[in-house]
C-alpha cells in the first residue's frame, strides 16, 4: 500500500459534474436532531441604514454548503478569513474575519478590487474596525440593529457568548434575538455575512469571485506552475519531473484526517536535524497535492468506519491497474457491515448477491485504526494489503465453525472477537489494550502466527474479569464484553458465550494454519477401546453420546475430555446449588480463572465429589459422566496442560450443560431452571 | 557477471517509509536506497557522498525476504528533539511515537532474514567488497559502521557472503523468481502454481535513487512485488538473471 499515491487516485477518480477545486475545502455541518429543522441564516451589514442584523435566509439542505462556500474555520493559528461559519463559530465573524479577509486580500495582490473597496466602505460606515495585525480587526457591535439608538443598552462580547443589556446570550439565542423565534426546535446553524450596498444591491460575500480566488490561491489550488529552464524536481506521488514540487503542501492538509498521518514538515524529517530541506525528503506537486487534498474528503466522509470501538479507514486498493470507485466504495461497506454484524454466514449470503465474486479478487484491503485529538493523528494498527479473498475465507470458516456449533453458540463474527476478549478503559473512555483485539484481527486477516496459549489466556482472562464484574453491583469496565446484559444472575450465558466463541474462534484459526501449535489434535488413539456408554436409562446413554460427539467434533484430546467432563459435574453440583436457593452458585468460587494446578485441578474435584454427595446427585448420569472422566484421566498430578488451558477445558464443560436439561434433573430443579432455559432458547450475543 | 550475494540478518527491523512521520510506517523489505546506505556505510565512505557511484545504471541490486517476518504496531519512547542540542535528552517531554517493527513470524525463536545481490560495474568495489563480505566465520565485516536494519536501534548481521555466476536473460513466462519483483517488468503471476498458504504477496513503492544532491530521481520510486513468507514467486517477467545455483532473480529498477 502505498497512502499517498492511494488518496491521489481516489481523490482523482471521483471528480463528479459539480466538482471544481474548492470542493476539496468544503466541509460538512453536523446534523441536527430528527425533531428539529436547521436553518441558515444572513448577517447583514447594511451600508444604507448603517446598520449590522440578522435575516432568516432558508430551511438548510445538503446543498447549502456547497452553494455558500462553507470551508469550517481556518485551522491553526493562520488567518481567520473564511466567511460562512457555523453559528458555534459567530465569534470568529464577530471579530477578526473581514479584518484578516482584508489583510489577505492585500497579501495576495488583490488590495484594490471590488471586495477590498465594500470592506473599505463597511469600516467607513462604522460598521467594522479593520487592524492591521492578525486577529485585531472586530464588528462594531454597538451597530446591531436591536441596541443601535439605545444607549442605555450595552454590549459585551466573550468568544462562547453576547452579553446585553446584563443578560447572556449564547450565540444562537442571538440569532434568535433578531429573528423572534422562540421555537427551540428550529435551529440556526449557518451563517452567512451579506453586505448591503448603498443602492440596495445585496453581495453575499462568501460568493463572491475574488473571495474564491483568494481561497483557491492561499489553498495552493490554482493551476500547477510552468516547468522552468531548471526542469523542476521530482513529485513524489507521481513520479513526474515538475516544477513547484515542495514539501509545503503538507502543511494545508487536515490536522484530523489521513494525511495527517504520512506529512508535516518538522525537524525529525529534515536532513541531519537542520530544520530545512524537507523537499529532500517529501515533496508533490500541485497537481497531486489537489488529488490527495480531494482523496482525503473523501475517505475521511466516505471510507471511514469503527471498528472494536476505535476509528479505522478502510481503503480496499485495486491489484490491477483498473480503479473502480463504485466497486471500491461497495468493498468497504461490505467489509464495514461485517464487522458490525452478529451472523457471518448471513453476511455471506449478503454479498454474494451484492457483488461480483470475479471482481472481489482483484482487490486487496487496507485497515488503518488511528486516534485523533483533532490536532494530531496516531496510528494504533495497520493491516494491510488483505486479499479480499482471505477476508471472505475467514469469514466463511467462522461461519461454518459457528454452524457446527449448533445449539451451543447461535451468533459469530469477525466483529464478534471484539466482544470476547477483556479491553480495559481508563476514565477518558480510552481504550487501553485494544491492541490485543487488533494484533488479532490482524494475524488472523494477514496469516501471521498466534500462540496457542495467547488465546486461551484471553480467554481465561475473559472470564476472570467478566466474572469479577459480574459479581459486583454495577460491572465499571470492560464493557467491550456486553457485560450488562448478563447482570442480575445471568452469568451462566455470559461464561457460555465465552468459552464457545473461543472454541469457534480457535478452530477458525487452527484451520487457518496460523497457531503455533494445534489446540484440539486428538487423533482417536485410544478411544477404540472404550466401550460405549450403556446404562440402563436411554435418556443418559443419549445425553452422554451427544457429550461424546461435541468432543469428537472439536477433536479434544484425552486430558481435556476429563477436564470437560469435570465441568459438566461442576454445573451439575451449580444447579443442585441454585435449587438450595445459593444464588451465587459457591461451587464457582472454587475455580481460579487465572490458572489452576493439577493438584488443585484435583481438589476440584474431590470437592466435587462431596458436593454431589451433599447434595443427593450421585444419579446414574453423574456416575455415568465420572466413568467417561475417570476414563481419560486420573488427575494423577501430571502436568500435561497448562494451568489456564485446565481452567478453559473445565469451563468448556460447564458452559456446555448451560441451559440445558439434563437427564437426572429434579423437578425443583427444572422449575428453578425453567426461566434460564428459556432465555438459553432466544439467547443472543449482545451488540454495542 | 559477478554477483555477491551476502545475507542481512537480525531481529527486528524498521525501515521509515518516505511519506511517514508522526507514526513511522516501515517498508517490509529494505528499499534499494537503504540497502546501498548499509553497503556504502560497510565500505566506511561518508554519508550522502556515494548516490551516484550507486546509481541504477552503475549498481544493480537485488533482495529477496528469506524467513516469514509479520509487522507490529510498538509505541516508542523517543527523544523530544526540537533541535540538536535536545539530544542530550535534556529535553523535559519524551514523544510517544507509533513505530511499525517487523519482526520474525516468532520473535522467540526466528530471526529476519534478508538475502541481497548484488552488482556493480566497477570491478574495484566488486573487489572490496567481496573481500569484506567473505570473510570467514564472524568477524566485524564493517570498515566504517554499525549495521543497522533501518533504525540505528535494530541491530543486524551479515552472513554467507559469497560471489556467484550469474546470466541476464529476456523475457519468461514460466519462472520462479526468488527476489522481489519490479511491478514494470512483471507479465503475470502464475496463481494455479501457488500453494494456498505459502504465499502473502504485497505490492509495495519503495525509493530506488538519489542523484547527488539526495533528491528523488524520475525512476526514483517503484512498486516491487513482495513474497512476505519467502517461497519464490511464479511468475512470467519481461527481463530476469539466471544464477548459477538455479535461482532466478530480478534486480530492483
Amino acid at each position: 500500500m502505498n497512502l499517498p499515491q492511494l488518496t491521489a487516485c481516489i481523490g482523482d477518480s471521483l471528480k463528479n459534474a459539480n466538482h471544481n477545486l474548492l470542493t476539496s475545502l468544503i466541509k460538512r455541518l453536523k446534523k441536527v436532531k430528527e425533531t428539529e429543522t436547521a436553518y441558515s441564516v444572513f448577517l447583514i451589514f447594511d451600508l444604507e441604514a448603517r446598520e449590522i442584523r440578522f435575516c432568516l435566509n432558508k430551511e438548510l439542505s445538503e446543498s447549502c454548503v456547497d452553494k455558500y462556500f462553507y470551508f469550517g474555520n481556518n485551522s491553526a493559528a493562520s488567518s481567520q478569513y473564511y466567511l460562512a461559519r457555523e453559528t458555534k463559530s459567530l465569534n470568529y465573524l464577530l471579530t477578526s474575519v473581514l479584518s484578516d479577509l482584508y489583510s489577505m486580500l492585500g497579501k495576495y495582490n488583490m488590495p484594490i478590487g471590488e471586495l477590498a473597496s465594500i470592506i473599505k466602505r463597511m469600516e467607513s460606515s462604522g460598521l467594522i474596525q479593520l487592524a492591521p495585525k492578525k486577529g485585531d480587526g472586530r464588528v462594531n457591535l454597538g451597530e446591531f440593529s436591536i441596541v443601535k439608538g439605545n444607549d442605555k443598552l450595552n454590549v459585551a462580547f466573550d468568544n462562547k457568548a453576547l452579553t446585553i443589556d446584563g443578560h447572556n446570550y449564547g450565540f444562537e439565542a442571538v440569532i434568535r434575538l433578531f429573528i423572534n423565534d422562540d421555537n427551540k426546535k428550529n435551529r440556526y446553524v449557518l451563517v452567512i455575512p451579506v453586505v448591503k450596498l448603498e443602492n440596495g444591491e445585496e453581495i453575499i460575500l462568501s460568493t463572491h469571485p475574488e473571495y474564491l480566488e483568494l481561497v483557491r490561491q492561499a489553498n495552493n489550488l490554482g493551476d500547477e506552475p510552468q516547468t522552468g529552464k531548471d526542469g523542476g524536481r521530482v513529485c513524489y506521488v507521481c513520479g513526474s519531473k515538475k516544477s513547484g514540487v515542495s514539501s509545503d503542501y503538507s502543511a494545508k492538509f487536515s490536522r484530523s484526517g489521513i494525511n495527517k498521518i504520512f506529512t508535516t514538515t518538522t525537524i525529525n524529517t529534515s536532513p541531519y536535524l537542520q530544520n530545512n530541506n524537507y523537499d529532500q525528503i517529501y515533496s508533490m506537486c500541485t497537481s497531486c497535492y489537489q488529488k490527495i487534498l480531494h482523496g482525503e474528503k473523501i475517505i475521511t466522509e466516505q471510507f471511514r468506519s469503527r471498528i472494536a470501538g476505535e476509528d479505522v479507514f478502510i481503503i480496499p486498493e485495486g491489484l490491477t491497474a483498473s480503479f473502480n470507485y463504485n466497486f471500491l466504495f461497495r468493498l468497504k461497506n461490505g467489509v464495514d457491515l461485517a464487522f458490525n454484524t452478529n451472523i457471518a454466514n448471513k453476511w455471506l449470503d449478503d454479498l454474494e448477491g451484492a457483488l461480483d465474486f470475479d471482481q472481489v479478487q482483484l482487490y486487496s484491503l487496507n485497515f488503518l485504526f488511528y486516534r485523533t485529538d483533532g490536532n494530531s493523528v496516531s496510528i494504533l494498527e495497520t493491516i494491510e494489503d488483505v486479499p479480499t479473498l482471505r477476508f471472505v475465507k475467514v469469514m466463511r470458516i467462522l461461519a461454518e465453525k459457528t454452524f457446527d456449533m449448533e445449539h451451543q453458540l447461535r451468533e459469530f463474527s469477525i466483529g464478534q472477537i471484539y466482544r470476547i476478549i477483556p479491553v480495559r478503559t481508563n476514565k477518558k473512555g480510552e481504550q487501553l489494550d485494544i491492541g490485543n483485539v487488533l494484533s488479532l484481527y490482524k494475524a488472523l486477516l494477514l496469516g501471521e502466527q498466534i500462540r496457542s496459549a495467547a488465546l486461551i489466556n484471553y480467554a481465561a482472562d475473559a472470564l476472570d474479569k467478566g466474572m469479577r464484574q459480574l459479581s459486583k453491583d454495577k460491572a465499571d469496565n470492560y464493557q467491550n464484553m456486553g457485560l450488562r446484559y448478563y447482570a442480575g444472575g445471568r452469568e451462566d450465558f455470559f461464561i457460555k458465550r465465552i468459552i464457545m466463541s473461543y472454541l469457534v474462534l480457535i478452530e477458525t484459526c487452527q484451520q487457518l494454519n496460523i497457531l503455533d501449535k494445534p489446540v484440539f489434535d486428538f487423533n482417536g488413539e485410544g478411544a477404540n477401546h472404550l466401550d460405549k456408554i450403556n446404562t440402563a436409562s436411554e435418556k443418559v446413554n443419549s445425553s452422554i453420546e451427544a457429550m461424546e460427539k461435541f468432543l469428537d467434533d472439536r477433536k479434544f484430546d484425552k486430558e481435556a475430555r476429563a477436564l470437560f467432563y469435570l465441568g459438566v459435574l461442576i454445573n451439575r453440583v451449580a444447579i443442585a446449588q441454585l435449587e438450595k436457593e445459593h444464588k451465587k452458585k459457591p461451587v464457582l468460587k472454587k475455580i481460579q480463572f487465572q490458572g489452576m494446578k493439577s493438584k488443585e485441578v484435583y481438589r476440584l474435584y474431590l470437592d466435587v465429589l462431596e458436593k454431589l454427595q451433599q447434595y443427593d446427585r450421585f444419579s446414574l448420569f453423574a456416575e455415568a459422566v465420572l466413568n467417561r472422566l475417570h476414563y481419560y484421566g486420573s488427575f494423577n498430578h501430571t502436568e500435561m496442560l497448562g494451568e489456564r488451558e485446565n481452567v478453559f477445558f473445565i469451563m468448556s464443560g460447564y458452559a456446555y450443560l448451560v441451559g440445558t436439561k439434563t437427564p437426572d434433573i429434579t423437578k425443583g430443579e427444572e422449575d428453578i431452571m425453567a426461566d434460564s432455559i428459556e432465555e438459553s432458547d432466544h439467547n443472543e450475543t449482545p451488540i454495542s | 557477471m559477478k554477483i555477491i550475494s551476502f545475507h542481512l540478518r537480525g531481529k527486528m527491523a524498521h525501515f521509515r517509509r518516505y511519506y511517514a512521520n508522526s507514526s513511522a510506517l516501515s517498508y517490509s523489505i529494505p528499499p534499494r536506497t537503504t540497502l546501498i546506505g548499509i553497503v556504502a556505510g560497510l565500505l566506511g565512505w561518508e554519508r550522502d557522498k556515494y548516490y551516484e557511484i550507486f546509481s541504477l545504471n552503475s549498481c544493480k541490486v537485488a533482495v529477496a525476504s528469506c524467513a516469514p517476518v509479520k509487522k507490529c504496531m510498538q509505541k516508542l519512547n523517543l527523544l523530544m528533539i526540537k533541535k540538536a542540542g535536545d539530544l542530550n535528552g535534556s529535553a523535559e517531554h519524551h514523544s510517544q511515537t507509533a513505530t511499525e517493527l517487523i519482526i520474525p513470524q516468532n520473535i522467540r525463536t526466528g530471526i529476519i532474514d534478508y538475502q541481497v545481490w548484488l552488482h556493480h560495474r566497477d570491478n574495484k568495489i566488486m573487489d572490496m567488497l567481496g573481500k569484506l563480505l567473505q570473510l570467514e566465520g564472524r568477524g566485524y565485516k564493517s570498515l566504517g559502521i554499525s549495521l543497522a536494519l533501518g533504525t540505528v536501534f535494530n541491530l543486524g548481521w551479515v552472513d554467507d557472503g559469497c560471489i556467484i555466476e550469474g546470466v541476464e536473460k529476456e523475457k519468461s513466462n514460466d519462472l520462479s523468481i526468488a527476489s522481489v519483483i519490479p511491478v514494470k517488468k512483471l507479465i503475470g503471476i502464475q496463481t494455479e502454481r501457488m500453494g494456498a498458504d505459502e504465499y502473502r504477496l504485497v505490492k509495495e513503492e519503495i525509493p530506488l535513487e538519489f542523484d547527488s544532491q539526495r533528491h528523488i530521481t524520475e525512476r526514483g520510486l517503484g512498486n516491487m512485488m513482495i513474497n512476505l513468507n519467502s517461497s519464490p514467486i511464479p511468475a512470467g517477467v519481461e527481463s530476469y538473471v539466471q544464477l548459477e545455483n538455479g535461482k532466478c532473480i530480478m534486480w530492483m529498477e
